[in-house]
């Protein structure tokens, strides 16, 4: 990793190899000829990109939001219902999905940003049980917790490699987004905001309006998470929206490594993986993942990602010395 | 002291008064500092020095009184405003970004005060000019070679001195310097101490710093402002506040006088 435990050291040639490394890597999937690791890829995928969305407010800004499955649901939903009611093909749908949850963090983050801490996660929380608790109870609207199904994406997207392409084709250049946005003058400040918010206040930055830009950036990388993912299963449900499934990019991101670019897919892809694997042995998988988080904190305080990173660095300054 | 006498002052407070519930931590404190002024501000342990530069910028908000700065109302501001308008400040507890680099520290102060900091699609590391003025302000403050290193794990000594760097990034007219020899060693000190008057000539900056060392305060100040139980209790120049009765027994103790 040149990334550096802040993922923001500047590129470098060891940095492009990774970002190459990664993308063939998922080039290749569909290549095994496997359909059940295409699909594990698709929503290592999505999961990662909704992962990611919300490490730039944690890993990067210092906002342990709570309420990230809303921008992600609105997102999904927003597929859903154009679709579902046949007001606009899924292009146009998929491309609304990240102005959907834009919109809302424009709308819940003046609200959360009031507090800092542990009360601005209460607040996430609290307003993203509000969003997902008019999504379940309004059937004339979103068909409640019936959820939508068969949503009528073009039959040219039914073949599962080539949505999976189509997520990687969307993915990666979000991800490189993503990158540059922490890596831009704006990710700067972002970065002193977590590390200092006192001192920021000091160099003539108005915290909240950076706070706040971050949120409407992470809602619209989490809508389009959730965009593609309704496109994916083609049926979504209210559980999307549901604080669990904030909890869950939670335990991604700090199982891979927040502080560490790709620490969050890492982190997705390690949860998605184990919870089929175990989960077609035992219905009790989250005992399973509850154990594995428990030897993660212990023999990986950094998450996967950063110490790994860790040991890589001391491993050179052996060498080096 | 001639020439500056001439211009208005830069900073005037009038009648600042701040209590913390029954404790008066400042009590009618009034003065004007002329541009290009170095001086310091002494007094024993609680005398209200941090509190008056905590109200200057912004972080605490005065009960009454007036804080004028180049002649416009600036008390009741939000910091950031306070900031902007060209006061930089560095702590007493040294106030740094721990885990960036040294070079980021300063870098990201410097794009804040080129209104750089809304640009999301540049590296902030190919901001050419910024990157370089960067560079120029951690070699100004000897800390050229520690450029790479994170600011957490540097020296005590060098991290007081990062983050006056990162104050100068804003390229204030007034610096507030709170302690900024606190805790060096004796030649850190002295080189600190050239440093400040050296940056404070060449950048002709009007320079407010507090200091318990009594050897630098006399040694570089211009004048000296005694707090003491939240009031002004002497200004003068140095010469004056040696021999300042009041300021002996209240301050200084007896064996300063000669």
């Amino acid at each position: 990793m040149t990334g550096g435990k802040d993922g923001t050291r500047a590129s470098g040639p060891g940095h492009v190899a990774q970002w190459g490394a990664a993308l063939l890597f998922f080039a290749l999937v569909p290549l095994s000829g496997r359909s059940f690791f295409v699909q594990m890829a698709n929503e290592i995928l999505i999961m990662g990109l909704f992962a990611m969305s919300f490490n730039l407010l944690y890993g990067v800004t210092g906002m342990l939001s709570f309420g990230q499955a809303a921008f992600y649901g609105v997102g999904a939903y927003t597929v859903g219902l154009l679709l579902g009611k046949g007001i606009l093909p899924y292009p146009a749908a998929l491309l609304l999905s990240p102005v959907a949850g834009a919109l809302l963090a424009l709308i819940l983050g003046p609200l959360c940003i009031r507090l800092s801490g542990v009360y601005f996660t209460m607040l996430t929380l609290a307003f993203a049980e509000l969003v997902w608790g008019i999504v379940f109870k309004w059937y004339g609207f979103t068909g409640g917790d019936n959820g939508i199904q068969g949503i009528p994406t073009p039959a040219s997207l039914h073949d599962p490699v080539r949505y999976y392409y189509f997520t990687l084709a969307i993915a990666f250049p979000c991800f490189a987004a993503l990158r540059r946005v922490v890596e831009s003058p704006f990710g700067a400040v972002l970065q002193s905001i977590r590390e200092n918010p006192e001192r920021t206040g000091f160099l003539g930055i108005r915290i909240r309006r950076y706070q706040l830009a971050a949120m409407v950036i992470s809602g619209a990388f989490a809508g389009l998470a959730g965009g593609l993912f309704a496109g994916f299963q083609r049926s979504i449900h209210p559980n999307m929206l549901h604080w669990t499934k904030s909890g869950e990019v939670i335990l991604m991101s700090i199982l891979g490594g927040v502080s560490s670019f790709f620490g969050p897919l890492v982190g997705a892809g390690v949860i998605l993986f184990i919870e089929d694997m175990i989960g077609k042995y035992t219905e009790f998988w989250e005992i399973w993942i509850g154990g594995i988080m428990l030897a993660i904190v212990i023999f990986f305080p950094r998450g996967v990602i950063g110490t790994f990173d860790g040991w890589v660095r001391r491993w050179r300054g052996h060498v080096g010395a | 002291m001639s020439a500056p006498e001439a211009r208005p002052p830069v900073l005037e407070v009038r009648k600042l008064s701040k209590a913390f519930g029954g404790l008066k931590v400042s009590h009618d404190v009034s003065f004007s500092v002329r541009p290009g002024e170095l001086s310091a501000i002494i007094g024993p342990n609680g005398a209200g020095k941090t509190t008056l530069f905590n109200l200057i910028t912004g972080k605490l908000s005065p009960d009454g009184g007036e804080i004028l700065f180049k002649g416009e109302r600036i008390d009741g501001l939000p910091t950031p405003e306070i900031a902007r308008r060209g006061i930089g400040r560095a702590f007493q507890v040294t106030s740094v970004f721990p885990e960036r680099t040294a070079h980021e520290n300063v870098l990201v102060a410097v794009l804040a005060r080129r209104g750089l900091t809304d640009r999301l699609f540049r590296r902030a590391g190919a901001c050419g000019e910024a990157v370089e003025e960067a560079t120029g302000l951690l070699a100004m403050l000897h800390l050229e070679g520690k450029a790479d290193a994170k600011a957490g794990s540097l020296p005590h000594g060098d991290q007081k001195r990062l983050d006056i760097a990162v104050a100068l990034a804003l390229n204030p007219e007034l610096v507030l310097l709170d302690e900024p020899m606190a805790g060096m060693s004796p030649e850190e000190r002295a080189v600190t101490v050239d440093l400040i008057r050296r940056i404070w000539k060449e950048r002709s900056l009007t320079l407010l710093f507090i200091e318990h060392d009594m050897d630098v305060v006399f040694g570089i100040s211009q004048w000296i402002r005694v707090l003491n139980q939240g009031m002004l209790l002497a200004e003068g120049t140095p010469e004056e506040i040696s021999k300042n009765r009041l300021v002996i027994t209240a301050y200084l103790g007896e064996e300063i006088v000669e």
